[in-house]
């Protein structure tokens, strides 16, 4: 699969970083989608599911794990490759059954991040 | 803690958050020796005149009590640090990342005025939000402390008022709001920090632009009140769930409403301005008539008076 055929959906409620990521994912030849928390993103993958996800963890209205935990429930998105971004660098145990692909923490690096959601891609594809 | 010690002796090591004390213990529970710590935490701890005259299950509830208010102590800073550490971190990413975004578009070729324009802007808006918190965190840091340091002056709050609204209306006059000021047709002296009013009265007037993202009239009135004035901040936003006019003074307390309108904020502003006006003697309150009925935020200081007479800030 080429990055051109892939559609990002950028779940963060900051909208500079909401803004950065996705117009660097453009440039990168991604098709991208943004959502400003759990709830929002939920909606947009009801509707069509993404070809990857990035997603913050502390947003207001549904966390980024309150938006992991309703994809399971409703089995949406599953094997969707997704990338977390976190204040803590570790993940919890719970990361990996709500099939968390990379947890990158906050100061990010975008070439970390951006390498860590096209590395994920590629190997669901 | 409870230590065996030398010959038939128990030492009892009570660790509270700024002192210890180390009492001496026989094999049958009888203090035998103390400290000064001891003397210190048991004065609070205890009406009894004599520290010898505490019982074994008195020293454990001291222990207890002592070991339960350090556990809370750290629990709060712990909180504190995480969301104050969560918080920075948000606008330190957007500031590198925007800052990685416009090498990736140069390096790419693909840059161009209006592109760096808006990634320049990007940096100076969280540079700013950084600068806010970090004001915001060490005013916590000094009330905690006990550093705050109010330089009172007697003081005329109707220019004070005047050209703290005339600034809100230069800047958002092309928005959607509009400031009215009420004043009374004399002079309002108040015995204040006049930076530290004016920092409450900025945060009054920036919160009421910020929640009533749809614009409306923002009222600012100064009136003579029991004993002082009154002044408060009325916007049309998007209001107070009921019950939550207090929480809003809380250190990271913000209404629900704000939470669910996406407006993004620490909590820690009004908490300071509330310390800072209580410092003076005054106090602070809000109201609302409900969610998307706006918001009132006040504050009454005391009338004039000797300095000598006014409370110490605690």
């Amino acid at each position: 699969m080429t990055p051109q055929a892939v559609r990002i959906l950028v779940i963060d409620d900051d909208e500079i970083i909401r803004g950065t990521v996705a117009e660097a994912l453009e440039l990168d030849g991604f098709i991208v989608e943004t959502a400003r928390n759990g709830l929002e993103a939920l909606e947009l993958v009801s509707e069509r599911p993404p070809g990857g996800i990035i997603v913050d963890l502390m947003m207001p209205v549904m966390t980024g794990w309150q938006f992991l935990e309703q994809c399971r429930a409703r089995r949406l998105c599953t094997g969707t490759p997704t990338v977390v971004v976190s204040a803590y660098s570790k993940l919890p145990d719970e990361a990996a059954s709500l099939g968390v692909s990379g947890c990158i923490a906050k100061p990010f690096d975008l070439d970390v991040l951006l390498g860590a959601i096209e590395r994920a891609v590629r190997n669901a594809a | 803690m409870l230590h065996r010690n030398e010959g038939d002796l128990f030492r009892l090591l009570v660790q509270s958050v700024r002192d210890y004390a180390i009492f001496k213990l026989s094999s049958e529970g009888i203090v035998e020796t103390w400290n000064v710590g001891a003397e210190r935490v048991k004065a609070i701890r205890s009406a009894k005149s004599s520290v010898a005259a505490l019982d074994r299950a008195e020293l454990f509830e001291i222990e207890r009590r002592t070991r339960a208010e350090a556990v809370a102590a750290v629990h709060a800073q712990d909180e504190f640090l995480s969301i104050a550490s969560h918080e920075l971190r948000t606008p330190v990413a957007a500031v590198k990342a925007t800052a990685q975004l416009a090498n990736r578009a140069i390096a790419r070729g693909t840059t161009d005025v209006s592109r760096v324009q808006r990634h320049l802007d990007a940096i100076s808006r969280a540079a700013d939000r950084l600068g806010s918190l970090v004001e915001d965190l060490l005013d916590v840091s000094r009330l905690r402390t006990g550093q705050l340091q109010l330089r009172r002056r007697t003081v005329n709050v109707v220019p004070l008022l005047e050209d703290i609204v005339e600034r809100y209306g230069a800047q958002y006059g092309d928005s959607e709001h509009e400031f009215h000021l009420s004043l009374p047709d004399r002079s309002v002296i108040v015995e204040v920090d006049p930076s530290r009013l004016e920092q409450v009265l900025d945060n009054f007037l920036s919160n009421a632009v910020k929640y009533s993202p749809k614009g409306g009239e923002i009222r600012v009135t100064l009136e003579p009140a029991a004993d002082g004035v009154r002044m408060m901040v009325t916007d049309r936003g998007i209001g107070l769930p009921v019950g939550q006019e207090d929480r809003i003074f809380e250190p990271f307390g913000r209404a629900s409403s704000a939470m669910s309108h996406q407006i993004p904020g620490l909590g820690l502003g009004l908490s300071i301005c509330r310390q800072f006006i209580e410092a003076h003697g005054g106090y602070v309150w809000a109201s609302s008539a409900g969610e998307h009925r706006g918001t009132t935020v006040g504050v009454w200081l005391p009338d004039s008076r000797p300095l000598a007479e006014l409370p110490l800030p605690s």
